[in-house]
């Protein structure tokens, strides 16, 4: 459906000489600079960059929806129609029937306290004034059926939380595209979301696209998506548009080093080598059929079990980096707490380091959350905090405390003038790496790290996976590693443990992970990783990728 | 099952009440020697007034009586006149529930649209200037914004009656004085919801889809915004019945809560006892009912209590 004043060869979308200005007071910052681009019709245009670098602020501008106040200059005509200059009513109308936006985190952009279905049928009586209960109902349920979303009508009457990330996906893509708008904004759809479902959420996106001939505006920042999705895309860097053009020709030759090193986090390494099995250890972690049952009290009277482990074997040996693998909800979470001792299981044994009763006191065992700023304390300097967690467990000798803190700092490649600091002066990647080594003041010898990785930029977690292999190499520290990223896995992991449903469906050296006589859920998991259209390796940066790089023309 | 272990904890804390109210009176002083002068009675008769009014043998004692005839619905008699002490409050009860709603709906109706505004202009002028008026409303002490309304209303100007009841002209002042008074404290209870709901993403996802503003504040907003006023609700319950007693005696007004300032003066016992129930008995229904509306209003607190 094209705007009364596009022609089929004008673009869906001209963004032209955009700056965007928060204004604070008399203070104003720039958030976006002279950034242009065009998307045509049927295009898959990424933006690609790392949080704050101005991305999801000029997706806002391209709707006029900008949360703060703020100078916008330059030019946007989306869908024919100026945007910038549209009068309130233009707007509404512009919102509902030319663009249709998709954001991180769907459970939070559906209204939490309202059915899927009212919020549904108010947003069809704009598109449709004169339609009765019935037709808006079919209407509705047409648009649940048209992303395939099964027992539509069960959904009607279901309330956001109810449903998983996933679906709550499907119906705000439902939403998006209840105007039937050229132009569908995504801004990072998948971040929230588990591997699996996020290709499923991708390939719906694409379904979409060629089934409306729509156009598809991609904020993310995993290249692997990009490149096997987009037909375009543009680099963001400081509110700049660093480096853009066809997708293939950007990375055949990403000229950044910005965009390389997301090349990088995007690339799967499946040649691998086993390491020789003489250089682990002793078993320093074990599960020996554990099961472990939680009940729920559903709704009135009916209980639901929920089985988080059921008959789980595997170990842990010193020096063995081992990587816990699952989708939300298998388990991987639950397995991590009782190896810290925090819940019991009801049978079975865990073992941590011979020891048969685990306490929480035990410092052989320490944990790394995944988010590293909610896990320090934001008042107090990293010093106090390090210092403390020695004083906790009995060193009184200041100076033989700041010997070890100072040790530490090198093994995690922190140089010292960070102890002076507070969380909030702390990169995500030196947060993360601040809370790793007050783990690992306590000399612990088997190190569990929750999802470490999915609260740091991509620049940034290298770093983190650097320092894990250098803490194995220096330290022989085992480290159980839970996650839902596989590509972390093929980084660094020496064994797999694939979890479903409290069962485990796989427990395998990492060189024979994506062999094809693996478990149908491990292939599952391996095939739903994005990157597959990835060239081999980046190459260097030559002249035609440096053309299409800076301010347009 | 949820709903009678919330009953059951309803009850426990209410008999805690009566109890704590109970042993506090008697053990401030002996209620007959505070009532009536020792020097002017013979010992025989200080002896069957306590016998009267039940103030025979020791507290525990007296407590299981009390107790006994409480279950049988006899709170005790008033020591001023002898008629039937729960009769006497419940008599008075109409007056004071008369200037709590009137004042609860004035609260009402300033607090959420002014609230509001200073939530949709966080930051403005507009917002200092409610800021600062609701600051100085919820400095001021009842009593004296109540004389001070009494003094421009009624010794100045002779348009409003400095108190009583009876015509809808002796309600206007002392159900602005509580009103005014709440409605400072309920504009910023509004104001910090809404801003907070106003900061939802669904918010800016129903603005995406090209819902009018007023839609969207209506319908998106204001259900979010519900969710923590709901809590709070008790609070202010609990802080109108307070300016009550306070109000009702600036502007002489025959509720309970002048009833129990006078009570107190007499060592009424049985009627501060009854007054102190149903005070608490009020505050306990409001808590259960707060729990209900609150997973009635937020779909995720059912589920979460559910688990």
């Amino acid at each position: 459906m094209l705007a009364p004043t596009a022609t089929p060869e004008s673009p869906v979308c001209i963004v032209d000489r955009l700056t965007v200005e928060v204004i604070d007071g008399l203070a104003r910052k720039t958030v976006v600079e002279d950034v242009s681009f065009e998307i045509a019709k049927g295009d898959y245009f990424a933006l690609v960059g790392e949080s704050g670098s101005g991305k999801s602020v000029t997706c806002h501008t391209l709707m006029n929806l900008l949360p703060f106040p703020a100078a916008v200059y330059g030019r946007i005509i989306v869908d024919g129609q100026k945007v910038l200059s549209l009068k309130p009513r233009e707007l509404r109308q512009f919102r509902q029937k030319s663009v249709g936006i998709v954001f991180q985190d769907p459970m939070a952009a559906l209204n939490p306290v309202r059915t899927i279905g009212s919020q549904m049928f108010e947003t069809l009586r704009m598109h449709h004034p004169k339609a009765g209960r019935e037709e808006l109902r079919e209407l509705a349920l047409a648009a649940l059926r048209s992303v395939h979303i099964a027992q539509p009508e069960a959904r009607l009457n279901a309330y956001p939380h109810q449903l998983s990330g996933g679906l709550n996906q499907r119906v705000m893509i439902a939403f998006a595209l209840l105007g039937n708008p050229p132009l569908l904004i995504a801004d990072e759809p998948t971040t929230a979301l588990d591997m699996s479902v996020q290709a499923e959420i991708l390939d719906l996106i694409d379904e979409m696209r060629a089934q409306r001939g729509l156009s598809v505006l991609m904020v993310t920042h995993d290249l692997g998506i990009v490149g096997d999705r987009a037909t375009h895309i543009a680099v963001m860097k400081s509110g700049r548009v660093v480096e853009r053009g066809v997708t293939r020709e950007v990375l055949a030759a990403p000229a950044e080093e910005y965009t390389r090193a997301l090349f990088e986090a995007a690339s799967v390494n499946h040649e691998l080598k086993e390491r020789p099995a003489q250089s682990y250890g002793d078993v320093c972690l074990s599960f020996d059929k554990v099961c472990k049952q939680f009940k729920t009290t559903g709704g009135k009277s009916k209980s639901e079990v929920v089985v988080a482990a059921d008959n789980v074997t595997f170990s842990v040996k010193q020096g063995e980096i081992v990587a816990l693998v699952g989708e939300s909800g298998s388990g991987k979470t639950t397995a991590a707490k009782m190896a810290m001792g925090l819940v019991k299981p009801d049978s079975g044994q865990v073992t941590v380091n011979a020891a048969r009763e685990i306490t929480t006191q035990d410092v052989g065992v320490q944990i790394v959350f995944q988010h590293p700023k909610d896990s320090l304390d934001p008042l107090m300097r990293v010093k106090d905090q390090l210092h403390e967690v020695l004083m906790v467990h009995g060193e009184k000798d200041p100076t033989v405390r700041a010997t070890q803190i100072r040790a530490t700092l090198r093994d995690v490649g922190l140089s010292e003038e960070i102890l002076d600091r507070r969380p909030s002066y702390l990169s995500g990647g030196e947060a993360q790496r601040v809370v790793i080594a007050r783990a690992l003041l306590l000399k612990p010898r088997l190190l569990i790290a929750d999802e470490p990785l999915s609260a740091v930029d991509v620049c940034l977690q290298k770093q983190i996976l650097d320092c894990f292999k250098s803490l194995r190499e220096k330290r022989g520290i085992a480290i159980l590693l839970i996650t839902h990223d596989l590509r972390i896995v093929f980084d660094i992991a020496d064994r797999v443990v694939v979890m479903k449903s409290g069962h485990v469906v796989e427990d395998v050296g990492v060189a024979h992970f994506s062999s094809e006589d693996r478990d149908a859920y491990t292939r599952k998991l391996i095939r739903a990783i994005p990157g597959r259209k990835l060239p081999a390796a980046p190459a260097s940066p030559t002249v035609a990728a440096l053309n299409v790089s800076g301010a347009v023309a | 099952m949820r709903l009678a272990s919330r009953l059951l904890r309803a009850v426990v804390s209410l008999w805690l009440i009566v109890t704590f109210v109970f042993l506090a009176l008697r053990l401030t002083g002996d209620p007959i020697v505070a009532t009536l002068n020792p020097d002017d009675m013979t010992r025989d008769m200080m002896e069957s007034y306590r016998k009267l009014w039940g103030f025979e043998g020791t507290v525990g004692e007296q407590y299981m009586v009390y107790v006994t005839n409480v279950l049988r619905g006899n709170f005790g008699k008033s020591i001023l006149n002898g008629r039937d002490a729960f009769e006497v409050v419940l008599e008075r009860l109409p007056a004071t529930l008369q200037l709590i709603g009137s004042a609860a709906l004035v609260m009402v109706l300033i607090g959420v649209p002014v609230g509001t505004l200073a939530a949709l202009k966080a930051g403005s002028k507009w917002d200092a200037a409610i800021m600062s008026f609701s600051t100085l409303g919820f400095a001021i002490p009842n009593f004296f914004f109540g004389l001070l309304l009494i003094l421009v209303f009624s010794v100045t100007l002779h348009w409003l009656p400095t108190g009583g009841t009876g015509t809808i002209w002796h309600l206007l002042m002392p159900v602005v004085t509580i009103g005014v008074a709440k409605a400072a404290v309920f504009t910023r209870f509004v104001r910090s919801a809404m801003l907070d709901a106003l900061k939802l993403q669904c918010v800016t996802s129903a603005k995406a889809r090209g819902l009018s503003g007023a839609r969207v504040l209506i319908r998106h907003v204001f259900p979010n915004a519900l969710v923590p006023l709901a809590t709070i609700l008790p609070l202010l319950v609990g802080g109108m019945i307070s300016a009550a007693a306070v109000v009702e005696a600036v502007f002489a007004w025959p509720g309970i809560g002048r009833l129990i300032v006078e009570s107190v003066a007499q060592r009424n016992l049985a009627i501060v006892q009854v007054i102190i129930m149903l005070v608490a008995a009020v505050m306990i229904v409001t808590n259960l009912l707060v729990d209900l509306i609150y997973s009635w209003l937020d779909p995720r607190a059912a589920a979460a209590a559910a688990n």
